[in-house]
């Protein structure tokens, strides 16, 4: 693989993920309680309902 | 479900900038009254929250897609209002000598990094929130415990918020000069 080939995995990679800056505030209060009740519903998803979120058992 | 919290804490909490810790993330992923009472300490309380970038890593970890791992970065962006860079760490050395100590046993970076906010930003009305309840020596005390009942599993999580007290830190900086 190129390394123009590589750069070019990459750039599409970082294109397709969630931006975050942390020079500028996220989004702000301006986002409405249903909406972010939706993401965590679609972030829950994505986690084991049988994951323990206890920092003991996170952090070894 | 069902999330129990102190009747008086939105009234404390009041004007607080909160910082979260994973767990409140994958907490507020099961339950939506939790997400609720968050939001409402928003709306009526004026809350803002933060978190660090070593809780969206902690968070996003395990992500098994692309596409999961935006699920959670989007909703740990709807969650906060600002994620901290972290910038002044090289300005609280005394900070780094006190813990070495006093929390030598806890070796996670990012419980010493959310620590460091809240003594950074202690002349704000700061705290953090999380699930450890272990994670921090008795100069960040405790001020309220957040119970959420998990939407599917029924499964129980408590939620401590903690805050820095600056006269109990003075008296461990103390014992690291004299010792």
């Amino acid at each position: 693989m190129s390394d123009q080939e590589q750069e070019e995995i990459i750039k599409r990679l970082r294109e397709q993920v969630v931006k975050i800056d942390t020079k500028k505030p996220t989004t702000p209060n301006k986002v409405e309680e249903k909406e972010v009740i939706e993401k965590a519903k679609k972030a829950g998803e994505t986690i084991d309902d049988n994951f323990i979120p206890s920092e003991d058992s996170q952090r070894t | 479900m069902i999330t129990l919290y102190p009747p008086k804490i939105a009234k404390e909490l009041e004007g607080y900038f909160i910082f979260l810790d994973t767990g409140v993330f994958i907490t507020a992923s099961k339950s939506e009254s939790f997400v609720r009472l968050l939001s409402s300490l928003r709306s009526k309380a004026s809350c803002s929250f933060s978190t660090i970038p070593s809780v969206l890593f902690e968070y996003t970890r395990g992500s098994e897609t692309l596409a999961a791992y935006n699920k959670r970065a989007e909703f740990l962006k709807s969650l906060v209002d600002y994620i901290d860079p972290m910038k002044f760490l090289e300005t609280i050395s005394d900070f780094n000598v006190v813990m070495s100590k006093i929390n030598e046993n806890n070796k996670s970076l990012t419980d010493f990094q959310l620590a460091a906010c809240l003594y950074n930003y202690s002349h704000s009305k700061v705290a953090l929130l999380t699930g450890d309840f272990k994670a921090f020596p008795a100069f960040f005390p405790r001020s309220h415990v957040i119970t959420v009942i998990q939407d599917k599993t029924k499964d129980i999580r408590n939620l401590g918020v903690y805050q820095f007290d600056r006269v109990g830190y003075a008296q461990a900086a103390q014992k690291s000069l004299t010792d």
